[in-house]
């Protein structure tokens, strides 16, 4: 639905965007990640038109054909910087939204009045906006982002500022939208929340693209292997010396618990592994773990940090 | 729950003009607030009636009398005029130094010291307004007794007193006639105009610089261009000045027919109906388009500031009256070089031609120059502000500097 294809920007010295090419299909839910000053809010201003890069091409797949820019019916935005009229009531801010991206004014009071009873502001629908909580307004913008039902929508930071019961009301509604078909693009900080969400992600850093792919996709390629965690009677350092020199052992290190962390190859087997481990230290109980998206992005991020201060 | 299912965004795409409507309805609504203007009316109707209740009670209350010592009033040649509020004491006291004493302890108001036939002095602890009717009426008096005492037929001298009668009509009507209505009318667009100017000018600082600081902006311009904003912008503010000062406009017509009613005095004459409409659709046009121009002049300023409270730009609401002002000042020769091509620019010619039009003999070409000039130069403002407002409003903490300004224009 969305080529976006060797798109530069800009500011001054800076390249707040830098060759960056990806592609977000019909029906997904994409996460943009990077650290602060990476470049997303820059691109995510380029996709809904406020600022247009300086070369590349962002494309919209539309009536058979591609087009620079979806009309404002069929686009939703919530802007990383929170507003609204804070001196208007709740029903009259998002019935003008609803009306600036062209839906009639039945419809438009419609969709804003469903949309208050959605977030539990029914009752309050005559109140001002500004008489409401930050996050109360928060869930107000969302519904001004999205009740016009736009069939892509872009949130740049949709979690900031929530409590943890708003986060997952928040994944509720982004999860409604998708199912709904609505394409979903959001970049968030909150990595816990982005591997619950998304179909897939987008890191960048420094404007540039840092990894990319379905979370499985990224955990395998980037996430370094699995982990096996033993819990054992006793473990010497002598011990861990002997099952670092076991086959497809990629690290051996011991947490604050006393277990014994094994890092293997993604698709190493596990049985033969727990057989040789069983040989040299008494095993009380064994886990594994997945590689947290956290992890990757650390991991990645933090090279790609390192690299570019080398350069 | 569900999401909210409204429709698919299959429906036609939106147009600009809808937009414009759109935005201008809801700027409209959000600075017109129906409840505020009436009790403005209320509050402008219950001034007005007490303003004129008390002005006819002062009108009607006498001034207490003071009493005025008169020293040495034998040397005056004339008697006495009598004074509006004052009753003379002569012969009270001897001589100028009591007669200061006697006003130093309030035994009188004053002392009326007579030097000659042509001169006398006035002591007072305070300065009061009998003071002022003393000596014109004293002069009267002085000049009706030489008059008296010239050795002239009394059928002369009453000749003599009569004034030359000189009757000033103006003729704006080809037969002519005078259009009282006319000129009454232009007048009142004129003003109109102004006032909407100035009425809005506040709203519309506000109304662009409060979405700025509530950080509205960015969702505004992702879904309409900054062109688009600026023109629903703009039309909706005009519409809400317009709609204030009419409502006040009215408000104070209607209490200057009705109130000397009330009070049972004689009601203002309504003015004869104007026929002159090319002159009135003159009037009209550059002051419509006066407006729309420093509107969109503005906007563009509002659109670089970032915090109205501490920008020195905020000063610039001045501006226009810088014009206005030189207007104004060519009330009493709109006759002059200087007045004809003021009435021409753009930037004067809102407030300039409407004088002229009224005050003196136009040329044909000069209301359609002006009229043509206005429109482009409204045409042109509105374009460099919407380019302005497109880079201007999302900035926030600094202000584009004057040249990055113009530059951005220039691209």
């Amino acid at each position: 639905m969305l080529d976006v294809s060797r798109v530069h920007r800009r500011y001054a010295t800076v390249h707040a965007v830098n060759d960056l090419s990806f592609h977000v299909a019909e029906g997904e839910i994409f996460a943009l990640l990077g650290p602060n000053g990476a470049g997303k809010s820059t691109l995510l201003r380029m996709l809904v038109g406020i600022t247009r890069p300086d070369s590349g091409t962002i494309g919209w797949r539309r009536d058979g054909g591609t087009v620079d820019r979806l009309p404002a019916g069929e686009i939703g935005y919530l802007p990383e910087e929170r507003g609204l009229y804070l001196d208007q009531p709740l029903l009259a801010v998002l019935e003008y939204f609803g009306l600036l991206r062209g839906l009639t004014r039945a419809d438009a009071r419609a969709a804003a009045a469903a949309w208050l009873d959605r977030l539990d502001l029914g009752a309050r629908r005559s109140e001002k906006v500004g008489s409401l909580s930050k996050g109360n307004q928060q869930k107000v913008q969302f519904a001004a982002a999205v009740l016009h039902r736009p069939r892509f929508v872009i949130l740049d930071e949709p979690f900031s500022g929530l409590d943890p019961l708003n986060q997952e009301l928040f994944l509720g509604l982004v999860r409604d939208l998708r199912d709904a078909g609505t394409t979903v693009l959001f970049s968030a900080h909150q990595m816990s929340l982005v591997e619950r969400l998304a179909d897939r992600l987008f890191v960048m850093q420094h404007g540039r693209e840092v990894l990319s792919g379905t979370i499985p996709d990224v955990r395998t390629r980037w996430g370094g292997g699995r982990r096996v965690v033993l819990q054992v009677e006793q473990g010497d350092d002598a011990t861990l010396a002997a099952l670092r020199t076991l086959p497809a052992v990629l690290a051996v290190a011991r947490q604050d618990d006393g277990a014994i962390a094994i890092t293997v190859a993604a698709d190493a087997p596990i049985g033969p592994l727990l057989a040789q481990c069983a040989t040299r230290v008494a095993i009380v109980d064994v886990r594994t773990e997945q590689p947290s998206l956290h992890d990757v992005y650390i991991t990645t991020v933090g090279a790609a940090t390192v690299a570019a201060a080398a350069a | 729950m569900s999401t909210p299912q409204t429709r698919r965004s299959d429906a036609p795409e939106i147009g600009r003009w809808t937009q414009t409507r759109r935005i201008a309805a809801w700027e409209f609504n959000r600075f017109v607030k129906w409840r505020q203007q009436l009790i403005g009316i209320v509050v402008m109707v219950v001034v007005g009636m007490v303003s004129s209740l008390v002005t006819t009670m002062v009108q009607k209350a006498k001034s207490a009398t003071v009493r005025v010592a008169v020293v040495n009033d034998g040397a005056l040649g004339f008697a006495l005029p009598a004074v509006e509020g004052v009753t003379w004491v002569p012969g009270r006291y001897a001589d100028a130094a009591a007669a200061r004493t006697g006003v130093m302890d309030d035994s009188v108001a004053g002392a009326l010291l007579v030097r000659d036939g042509a001169s006398a002095t006035v002591v007072v602890r305070k300065r009061a307004a009998w003071t002022g009717r003393v000596e014109s009426t004293l002069t009267t008096a002085r000049r009706a007794a030489q008059f008296a005492a010239l050795p002239v037929p009394d059928g002369a001298k009453a000749q003599l007193m009569v004034p030359f009668a000189v009757e000033v009509t103006t003729v704006t009507r080809r037969d002519g006639s005078s259009d009282l209505g006319t000129r009454l009318v232009a007048g009142a667009i004129l003003l109109a105009g102004l006032l909407v100017l100035f009425n809005g000018f506040a709203s519309l600082f506000a109304g662009i610089t409060g979405e700025k600081q509530q950080r509205i902006t960015e969702q505004i311009v992702a879904i309409v261009a900054p062109q688009t904003w600026m023109d629903g912008k703009i039309l909706g503010l005009v519409g809400a000045a317009f709609v204030g000062t009419a409502l006040f406009g009215l408000t104070g017509t209607g209490l200057l027919l009705l109130l000397p009613r009330l009070l049972g005095k004689d009601g203002i004459a309504l003015p004869p109906l104007p026929s002159d409409v090319g002159t009135l659709l003159v009037v009209a046009a550059v002051t419509v388009l006066g407006v729309l121009m420093w509107f969109a002049f503005m906007a563009a300023i509002a659109a670089t500031i970032d915090d109205p409270n501490s920008s020195p730009r905020s000063a610039l609401l001045l501006v226009p009256m810088l014009p206005l002002g030189l207007a104004f000042t060519l009330l009493s020769r709109p006759d002059t070089t200087v007045a004809q091509v003021l009435s021409v620019f753009p930037l004067t010619s809102m407030a300039v031609l409407p004088v002229r039009l009224l005050l003196t003999s136009v040329p044909w070409w000069e209301p359609a120059l002006a009229v043509v000039l206005l429109a482009v130069s409204a045409w042109a403002f509105r374009r460099a502000a919407g380019t302005i407002f497109a880079v201007g409003i999302l900035m926030h903490g600094k202000e584009p500097s004057w040249r990055e300004t113009l530059r951005w224009i220039r691209s």
